[in-house]
Order: C-alpha cells, then structure tokens, then sequence
C-alpha cells in the first residue's frame, strides 16, 4: 500500500495559545511550529508535535483540511489534526470493519511502552521532562444471550503514556500517548505539552518550603479544609480538551477529596464506595478551579422549560 | 456531500427562519439524527448524596466540543442538577410516569449524556461479591444472596485488587436529585423501566460510577438496549470513578480531530487525555485517567446478530446519526473497553476464571 505523509503546511498564529492567567506573565503569541515551545527564562520548554515527527500515516489520497478551528491532513486511513486553539495533536484512524483491521498487538506490554517512550524521545520531548511511562489495556468480548460459557475477553492492544515532570512536580494535564501495532506503525496518538512558565515552577517551590517549614505548614495548612487528607504539589494547567479556555498554568496543593457514593433505599448494608475529586489550593492556600472545572454552558444554552410527564397532571 | 448538505442546512436555517427550521424536522424524521442531550448534576442536596463538583463542567464540555457553529450537531435537551429527573430515562410504554421521549432518549437524538452519581457496592446495586467466595472456576459459583439483589449469572471474578471471588449479577443504576423524582433518583437500567433508542437517541453515555460490573457488561444492559447502536459507560475494576472535568470534552475529540473515526473507539480514548496522577494508584502499575484506583471505559453494542453488533463498533460520527442503523434486537453483543492498567497479551482470561 502506498502511503502520503505530508508535513502540515499551514501552521497558524495562535493570539490567544499562551495566557498563564494564574500565575504566569502572558508571553507574546507563538507560532504553532512542530518542535520545542520556548518558555520564559526559568520556565521550562514545551513540545508541539507535528506530523513530520509522527509515525502516524493518513494513507492515500491525503490532502490538507482547516475548519473549526483545527487543522487536519486528512487520508485514506485516517487524520492527523492540530487545533489551532491550544496546539493539541491528535492523530485517529478512519473506522473500519473489524475484519479489515490491524491485527492486535501480541507483544509485552511493556515492550509497547518501551516503544512509545523511545518514540516521543526521538520526536523531540524533552527527556528530563518525562517522569515516567505506564500502558493500558484494550479488551473486547462477544457472545450471544443466554451462552453458558461464553467466550472470556481478548487482549487487542495497548496505549501507553508519557508522564510529565517539570523540576520534579508532576504536571499531570501534560499528556502524550500513543498506540502501536505489531509492525510499529501509530494507530493512534495525541499530545499537548505546553511550556511551563517559570512563575508556575517558583510557585511550586514556595509550596513546597512552607510544606517543609513547621511554622509556615500549619499556615498554609490552616487554610485548606482539615477533613482533607495530604496532598501533593504539582503543576497545573488548562485541559488539552479545552478547546475556548485560554491556557493557564498553576502551583497546586493538589487534594483527593473522596466522597461517599450514593446507597439504595432501606436495602443498603454496606458503605458506599467513594468517588475521588481533585481539589487545588494554590501558594497561598487559596483553593482554585481549573479552567475545565469552571466551564458552565448555560448561558450559550439556556435551560428551557421542561414539563412534567402527562401522568402528572 | 452529506458534511455539505449539513452545512448548507445550517447556513439555511439562520437565514430562513421557520419554514427551513421545518424541513430540519423533517429531515431528522426521515431517519438522520443529529441532536445531542446532556443531563448532568452536581447537586444532589435533594436525595443521593453527597453532591458533586465537576459533572456539570464534564457534561458542558461535551456539549462545547459537539455543539458549535458549523458542526454537525444540535441541542436537543441540556438538564442540570434538580431539573434531572428519573422518569427523564424512563419509558413510558413500560411505566406510565416515564418520559424519555421528551427527555434523554427524545426523538432526533444521536447521542444522549448523563454525568452524575451511580450506585456502586450498596445493595440492592452492590458489586454482586457479598458471599466472598473464594474461587477457582465460575462454575463453583452458585449461592447469590438474592436478599440483598445478587442473582444469576455468576461469575469467578479477580483484578488487580481482589482474588478470585464469586460474584453475582446485580442490577446497576444512575442517581438522580430532581424536584420530581418518582422513583427515590434511582434509574435502575438492567431491570427498571428504560427502552433506550426506541424513541430517538442512538448512543447512550452514562458518565457515572459503576455503569457496569465486570463480566457482565452484557446482562446489566440487555434490558435497556431498544435500539440504541451503542451504549459507552463505567466499569471499575477495585476503586471508583473520578469526577472530573474533561471526560466528556475528551471524548468529543474524536469527532474534533476526524468524523471518520470510531465513536466507540472515542470513548475508549477519552481515558488517554485524562491525568494519569489522580486519584489512588491500581495495584501491577496503573491508575489514574478518570479513577481511583483500577477502572476502565467501555463500550456495548447489541443487535439481532453477532455481525450486526459487531458492525456498531465501527460507527464513525457520520453513522451514529443514522437511525437505519438502528439496533434491531438484543440478543447478541460486541463489547470493547480500555483498562487504565498493563494486563499480558497471554493473559486470556482476564476478569473471570472460566
């Protein structure tokens, strides 16, 4: 089969691709060019992948897209797209039949991480920066109603993913993953690795001294909820989804707060398991809300006037 | 031609007013569905408690990344917190009080999302494991505690948190704090009165903890699949879900980054974009990507043949708004899911003891 792979021609100028709104200054615009993002001095480097560094192939008949906001190489296996809102590369194969796909990867798992690991290395992101590597599983299942001994799951492959660590603080929104066949071809992938200011990084160390000073803990600490458990510092930013919010970046106390999930009725005789949510309390102990955990579409869509169902009235 | 005409009717419709706004009815009648609905609640002061943070955000961010100018979508319906209410899932052919078909599976609907509460491991919705037999074949398993809702299937089940044990089918469910519930919040899909699909809508989200336990990602659905091409949702596997922000703008990045890839497929990706850092660890490496703990997203599909659900898997955004490709029946399934830990390629039994 021959294949097309053209680099991205049109790479566009991001007005608002950099808006450290918490804690960092607003850098000038950058141009979404394939390779290391400059950060500040004292920041830490960004990476914009780009199809000229991918593995990902779009197959034949490519030809390049720009609509709503992305900019896509599209072909006959599938596409390539950066968004020009944030600088995210995703790369996704076109559906097929089951019976016309790859053939599932049979190999270790942790040969494919090794794999994904050394890949994005060579692609550019910067080594120091990679805290480690871990893989998920894909599974599938089928069978028919009332089968007493139906057929048990099947492995079909693998996603790993890079994990990000600027000055030893997890920036756990950073993400880089990607999904290898047998004969190492991409059959997925997608990064966002934005640089890190260096007031986000300053921050994290101011964190971290008032969490190491006895004196200055119980300060900061005064101020987060004392039914909290511990938490960790890390760096956080703006969702690689968030396709509206401009980027910011963030020193976090980070918390995982559990709550109690719901019971049945009079039934119940167990407690709850516990639904985790991620908490921010920033240098100064003032708890924060990304800018996905501040999105609320209500005013673009208004709620409208909802009526009982007929038996109510 | 058809992201064209699309298009064209859009650009129609802003311009022509009523009479176009018609001919867009019509068109969804006539078998293409493009409309989305978003149920989505944080506050659960009502009943089902505690409250949460982030579903409505998770749930707009969805709706952000589907519904925009240009797109191929449509608001349908978009619900939050106490105007969320039980019968809004339920079907009124089999329960009087239902009215799905103005709500969550309301006609015109290509994708239906709720994000909220789920019952998890408090009977009658346990996890099914209450005996704590232990095992080493499922067919040693045949004692459900069918007091507390355990029944048969069985199942001999481990993951990376528990040793083999034998666990029982139990009913699973969303929660609900609506100001006018009728049935206490709880929206009982594997035995309740839910026929997802044969109103409207072709793929059904339920963002919520515990949507399925393993290995029954059949059973517990079989009830509620009326039509509906796939249903994506939950499984955990030791641990529960997060309530994060950006699963449900994660998953719309399929459609975002290419209309010709896989919505099942999307679902299952959604885990990749998520923090790998939250949340506790899941025991063998792993964790994170929207749990606490050991979880995984997955997929269900259901027809009236073995190829036939199959064929669902391979839907792309263009599909999942075609209602000719309907689900014609329930008794066959295709599953696929994505577990947020490393399992062997060897390993072929994965979940259960045979």
């Amino acid at each position: 089969m021959m294949t097309h792979k053209n680099h991205l021609l049109a790479l566009a100028i991001l007005p608002s691709l950099y808006t450290a709104a918490q804690t960092a200054p607003a850098p000038n615009p950058l141009v979404l060019r394939p390779g290391i993002i400059a950060s500040d001095t004292g920041g830490a480097p960004g990476y914009q992948h780009g199809l000229k560094q991918s593995h990902f192939a779009v197959g034949t008949q490519s030809h390049a897209v720009s609509d709503e906001g992305w900019s896509r190489q599209e072909g006959s296996y599938g596409a390539f797209a950066v968004s020009l809102h944030n600088g995210l590369a995703m790369a996704l194969p076109n559906a097929r039949p089951s019976t016309d796909q790859k053939p599932s990867y049979t190999k270790d798992p942790a040969d494919h991480e090794k794999q994904v690991f050394e890949y994005f290395v060579a692609a550019g992101i910067p080594k120091d920066q990679i805290g480690g590597a871990h893989t998920m599983t894909r599974l599938s299942a089928s069978g028919h109603y009332g089968d007493p001994h139906p057929a048990p799951p099947r492995i079909d492959g693998y996603v790993s993913v890079l994990e990000r660590k600027v000055d030893g603080y997890p920036v756990p929104d950073s993400v880089a993953w990607a999904q290898f066949d047998n004969d190492g071809r991409v059959i997925s992938e997608g990064v966002y690795w934005p640089a890190i200011p260096a007031s986000a990084i300053r921050d994290a160390e101011r964190i971290k001294s008032q969490l190491a000073s006895a004196s200055d803990r119980g300060k900061f600490m005064a101020r987060v909820p004392a039914d909290l458990p511990s938490g960790q510092v890390a760096i956080r930013h703006t969702s690689a989804t968030e396709q509206q919010a401009p980027l910011e970046v963030l020193a976090s106390y980070d918390v995982i707060e559990k709550r109690t999930s719901p019971s049945v009725g009079a039934l119940a005789t167990t407690p709850g398991e516990n639904v985790s949510i991620v908490r921010h309390f920033d240098a100064n102990g003032v708890e924060q809300r990304l800018p996905q955990e501040r999105r609320n579409a209500e005013k673009q869509f208004p709620p409208a006037e909802k009526k009982a169902s007929s038996t109510d009235h | 031609m058809k992201l064209l005409r699309e298009f064209s009717k859009r650009i129609l419709i802003l311009a022509g007013g009523p009479l176009i706004a018609l001919t867009l009815v019509a068109v969804d009648a006539h078998g293409q569905s493009t409309g989305i609905v978003v149920e989505s609640v944080n506050n659960y002061s009502v009943r089902n408690g505690p409250s949460l943070n982030n579903s409505i955000a998770n749930g707009d961010g969805f709706l952000n990344n589907m519904v925009f100018f240009t797109s191929l979508w449509h608001l349908n319906n978009r619900y939050t917190d106490n105007l969320v209410w039980d019968t809004d899932f339920m079907d009124s052919s089999v329960d009087s009080s239902g009215n799905d078909a103005n709500n969550f599976d309301k006609p015109g609907t290509a994708i239906s999302y709720f994000t909220g509460h789920g019952f998890c491991h408090t009977n009658p919705m346990g996890d099914g494991c209450s005996t704590g037999q232990s095992c080493t074949t499922t067919t040693a398993c045949k004692t459900p505690n069918t007091s507390i809702g355990e029944g048969l299937p069985a199942s001999c089940r481990f993951s990376p948190f528990d040793a083999p044990r034998c666990c029982y089918m139990a009913d699973r469910g969303a929660a609900t704090s609506g100001s006018s519930d009728k049935f206490n919040g709880v929206v009982d899909y594997t035995s309740g009165a839910i026929r997802w699909g044969n109103n409207g809508t072709n793929m059904v989200v339920l963002d919520i903890s515990c949507g399925v336990l393993p290995t029954f990602w059949y059973q517990e659905f079989r009830n509620a699949s009326a039509g509906v091409h796939l249903i994506a949702t939950i499984m955990t596997a030791g641990g529960d879900t997060d309530n994060v922000a950006d699963r449900g703008s994660s998953f719309a990045l399929g459609y975002r980054t290419n209309i010709r890839s896989s919505v099942a497929s999307s679902w299952l990706n959604a885990m990749n974009l998520l923090p790998a850092n939250e949340g506790g660890s899941c025991p063998g490496g792993g964790g994170g990507h929207g749990f606490n703990g050991c979880g995984c997203n997955i997929v269900v599909a259901m027809d009236n043949s073995s190829a036939a659900a199959v064929a669902h898997m391979s839907e792309n955004w263009v599909d999942i708004q075609n209602d000719a490709k309907d689900s014609k029946g329930n008794n066959w399934f295709d599953a696929i899911w994505q577990c947020n830990y490393p399992l062997k390629s060897t390993n072929q039994t994965a979940w259960e003891l045979p």
